[in-house]
């Protein structure tokens, strides 16, 4: 698939950049998201899991399906904007069907240093073409 | 008709969490549409953007933005004004002011530059102008509050200056990076520094994070080490001790580079003075001794490389006799002082497991070279001790001043600003009418209650909001306020500070000015307005021209505001380079940096030899006793402090803990920095359900509450009705709160603010303070160089503390009343 995005979730900070991004970009109402971010731990946003010491926490970005799929514009060199301003280079856009692309390559590169990479279940009703990228969080 | 298009760069208007990101702005038909990441030239990643960034696009268009000139008609703090003129305002305030300086004299007027959180900060030309003002008018500087500066003395007490390392070190070499305290990858810090540690821990380099919350770093680090609030100094010299026992110090960077060799005279605690044991000697020299007794001369290196120990082979733990009296080095001293601090022992204080203690102490040696990154995260006022135990770890591993290995500071940019611009060509005025002074809210207070004194009358709040952002709200509203006869405030909203005032000067956003700063990435930045000034907001330039015009001193404000930024580049950069770049990044060559090339290229790298030098130091000047690193101070030593140690506080104090049993822990919030962005909806839907206090659901328990009731918040000092989180993250023993959201959110009871001490007051002042800080004031003012006016924290205070007071979270009844 030509837009894809590949999230090293070793790499997201839970940090909003993407989703606040996307809104801006695309003039979205303050209560409306196209795409967000899902704090994996105690239920709330920023909220870890488990019981003090033994606490956990991760993120997960989630495209709704609304996702325009855009690929930004010049100025973003052609990523979209959730993509290009992410702060802590945990995103990869490109086509996951060519494996000269920046994503596969990437992606690739991921698989051999033992990362499993896994999408989100298509009853979950998100964006398709986003590769989960993780390993040992 | 199409629509017309621009791109400007202007600075984020959070700045405050001293990333120091440019944001590119894209506008359409006049308003912004949109901000972005906007790359520098050079290598890549050298700029980032956070959600904070993103969002300060709608920052000029908030509701509560301030349009006009505002003249309060109710009570301060009630937040009742009258729009006026622009005239109106600057006559009356001008009026006021000579008034003030009539009767009081100039000094009376006080001007507030705290620039934390003001985009550009100190490097700003808004920063610069208010030092005009202040040498041109001989007017008072505000000593802001005590904050973050535990870090600064530590390393003064160590280093004798403020060691300033690039944050860019860890990119090549470096097997482990130990954050201690803060939260780097998460809450305050969130852009550039995200980006290089994770890179680093994708090479391999495993990061370690010392805290006492669970944060976003704790959850990214490869180890989590919990510890006690305020008990790091503690768990430091546990490692020390692991390190000093097991042998795993650096012998030959002791030697080399501390005084560790030197003896001390254990009779006075003095480092021994080569004269005082050997004949001929000199009395600015010192002593070494071998295995056998032998001594040797070490030279003070008077700032010149380290000449080295001549003949002798100098014994690290020697001991001798002589005139009666012992010597002994300062590392047997530190080893008999490391000898109680087994990790065992600091298990009782820190919590940390001995074994853990043990295991981060030999990776950290094993890891080699090995970073200790700290990060401001420890607010509490035994923060110098603290710090001073964590660098003295760091000597012992040799890990100072390596490549890879080394003690790295918060990411303030690369502090170009420092060798790359010169500012004094704007902050003194062509005719200097005083060289000000520095006040603290001591001072000011002090002379509310003596007439005899200079007596301060006129606030002039240029920048900073220190009623939401400085503890203690009720000494502002009760001891401060009602004594000043004018307190005005620059203001882009109606910040809680602005509430107070009794004028508000409605100033341009960041995107609404020009500005020029040379800070990031070795950057030099040129901002130009994106957009028209909303309202009749104006630009600070103008805004002081047009007073100075009023009380005499206009022709120092002659330039308008795009015209201070020629200044700032012809002659304060003037003579510096530019590196070019080609189409590929690659650099291919330099130019001169002038005003005109930078309004062209808006961003210029520039060129110059790298303030940080290979072994990582970039202040290497040491102004220490014996010239060296030392991790013994034999002024300290006066007042029972020879060592960085683990100093008790009051949210350690048993007796304390038994009337309030909780730290009472005020955090600032990811989504808000100092509070700039709490206007800002987006914000606000992410972060409104962690407002309130959060407690442990032990701790909840013990109590008999439920997460989501509204509790008491109680101490000595007020009690805060708000509602409680069960939070698995926060500690037991600590209530945590937020200071970030703005007063209006406390309806009818006590913000956070209320709840805390003050600062810069008689009761924040510590013995090590009182001691070390005329030593650090003279070497900056007398060796330095720096006027005492630009000098921080202008008094012995404890520079840290904000995370040092109690409370308890009390369950209120079905009638109002607390349980």
């Amino acid at each position: 698939m030509a837009n894809t995005i590949l999230v090293n979730m070793n790499r997201c900070t839970g940090c909003w950049t993407c989703s606040m991004a996307c809104k801006s970009a695309h003039h979205l109402d303050v209560k409306e998201f196209w795409q967000y971010v899902r704090t994996i731990g105690g239920g709330e946003i920023d909220q870890p899991g488990g019981e003090w010491p033994n606490l956990y926490m991760k993120w997960m970005p989630i495209w709704k399906q609304k996702c325009a799929k855009c690929s930004g514009d010049a100025s973003t060199y052609g990523k979209p904007y959730c993509v290009y301003n992410c702060p802590a280079g945990a995103l990869t856009y490109g086509n996951a069907d060519d494996p000269q692309s920046e994503l596969s390559k990437r992606k690739q590169e991921l698989l051999d240093k033992g990362f499993r990479v896994y999408e989100i279940p298509e009853w979950e009703e998100t964006r398709e073409g986003i590769l989960y990228a993780e390993n040992s969080i | 008709m199409p629509s017309e298009e621009k791109v400007t760069y202007n600075l984020c208007q959070g700045w405050g969490c001293h990333e120091h990101c440019l944001v590119e702005t894209h506008v359409k038909d006049g308003k912004i549409d949109r901000v972005q990441k906007c790359l520098f030239p050079g290598k890549r990643p050298a700029n980032d953007i956070c959600m904070k960034g993103i969002l300060s696009a709608k920052i000029p268009y908030a509701k509560d933005r301030i349009l006009h000139p505002l003249k309060r008609v109710g009570e301060r703090g009630e937040g009742k004004f009258e729009q006026i003129s622009w005239d109106q305002a600057l006559d009356e305030i001008s009026a006021k002011i000579t008034e003030a300086a009539e009767k009081y004299g100039s000094r009376s007027i006080i001007l507030n530059q705290f620039w934390c959180g003001y985009p550009g900060d100190w490097k700003s030309t808004h920063n610069d102008l208010i030092y005009r003002l202040a040498f041109a008018y001989d007017a008072s500087i505000l000593e802001y509050q005590a904050v973050d500066y535990g870090l600064t003395f530590g390393t003064a007490v160590v280093n004798g200056l403020f060691t300033v390392n690039s944050r860019r070190l860890p990119e090549d070499v470096g097997k482990e990076i130990i954050i201690w305290g803060g939260n780097p990858l998460g809450f305050t810090r969130p852009a550039a520094s995200t980006h290089f540690l994770l890179d680093a821990q994708e090479r391999g380099v495993k990061l370690v994070h010392i805290s006492n919350l669970f944060d976003v770093t704790s959850a990214r680090a490869d180890q989590w080490v919990p510890v006690k609030s305020g008990t790091d100094g503690a768990l430091a010299l546990g490692m020390c001790s692991v390190v000093i026992e097991e042998g795993l110090y650096d012998a030959e960077f002791l030697l080399d580079k501390t005084s560790a060799a030197y003896l001390v005279n254990t009779e006075t605690g003095a480092y021994a003075r080569a004269a005082e044991l050997i004949e001929g000697a000199g009395e600015g020299d010192f002593v070494a001794a071998d295995k056998d007794g032998n001594l040797g001369v070490v030279a003070h290196p008077m700032g010149q490389p380290f000449a080295g120990y001549g003949d002798l082979t100098p014994d690290l733990f020697a001991t001798i006799e002589a005139n009666g009296a012992v010597y002994k080095t300062s590392m047997q001293l530190l080893r008999e002082f490391c000898q109680e601090w087994t990790p065992e022992h600091q298990e009782t204080v820190t919590g940390v497991p001995a074994e853990t203690c043990r295991q981060v102490a030999r990776e950290y040696i094993a890891n080699s070279p090995a970073i200790i990154y700290l990060y401001y995260g420890l607010r509490y006022p035994n923060a110098v001790q603290s710090n001073r135990a964590i660098l003295t770890l760091a000597l012992l591993a040799g890990n100072v001043g390596r490549k890879g290995g080394t003690i790295m500071l918060a990411g303030q940019g690369d502090q170009t600003t420092m060798y790359g611009m010169d500012q004094n060509v704007i902050r003194f005025p062509r005719e200097v009418r005083g060289m000000s002074d520095r006040v603290t809210i001591e001072t000011i207070l002090e002379s509310f209650e003596n007439p005899d004194v200079q007596q301060y009358k006129v606030w002039l709040n240029c920048m900073g909001n220190p009623l939401l952002n400085w503890p203690n709200k009720d000494m502002w509203r009760r001891r401060i306020l009602p004594n000043i006869d004018l307190f005005v405030s620059w203001e882009i909203r109606m910040t809680d500070t602005a509430r107070y005032a009794d004028y508000v000067l409605p100033e341009t956003t960041t995107f609404e000015r020009y500005e020029t700063v040379c800070d990031t990435d070795n950057c030099v930045m040129y901002c130009e307005p994106a957009i028209e000034p909303l309202g009749e907001a104006k630009s600070t330039a103008w805004i002081f021209s047009e007073i100075a015009k009023r009380i005499g001193v206009g022709s120092e404000f002659d330039l308008t505001a795009e015209e201070w930024q020629r200044v700032r580049i012809d002659e304060g950069m003037k003579g510096k380079n530019a590196i070019v770049f080609d189409d590929g990044q690659n650099p291919i060559g330099t130019e001169p940096i002038t005003y005109d090339t930078l309004k062209k290229k808006k961003v210029m790298r520039v060129d110059i030899p790298p303030m940080i030098p290979e072994d990582g130091l970039s202040m290497d000047a040491h102004t220490t006793t014996t010239g060296r690193f030392e991790f013994y101070n034999e002024l300290l030593n006066g007042i029972g402090h020879p060592f960085g140690d683990f100093e008790p506080i009051d949210i350690l104090d048993d007796e304390r803990r038994a009337e309030y049993p909780l730290q009472f822990y005020v955090g600032r919030h990811k989504y808000f920095m100092q509070g700039q962005f709490t206007n800002i909806a987006e914000n606000h839907l992410l972060a409104e359900k962690q407002f309130g206090v959060a407690l442990n659901p032990v701790e909840a328990k013990k109590r008999g509450m439920v997460d989501g009731e509204i509790v008491n918040v109680v101490n000595s000092r007020g009690t805060m009705r708000v509602p409680l989180q069960l939070r698995d993250d926060i500690p037991m023993g600590m209530a945590h709160t937020w200071y970030s959201f703005d007063e209006k959110h406390y309806p009818n009871t006590c913000c956070p603010q209320d709840l805390m001490h003050a600062e810069n007051t008689p009761e924040r002042e510590t013995a090590v303070m009182r001691t070390y800080y005329p030593a650090y004031a003279y070497v900056n003012i007398n060796v330095l160089g720096t006027p005492q006016v630009m000098t921080h924290v202008a008094g012995p205070y404890t520079p840290e503390g904000l995370w040092n007071q109690l409370c308890d979270v009390r369950k209120i009844t079905s009638d109002g009343k607390e349980a």
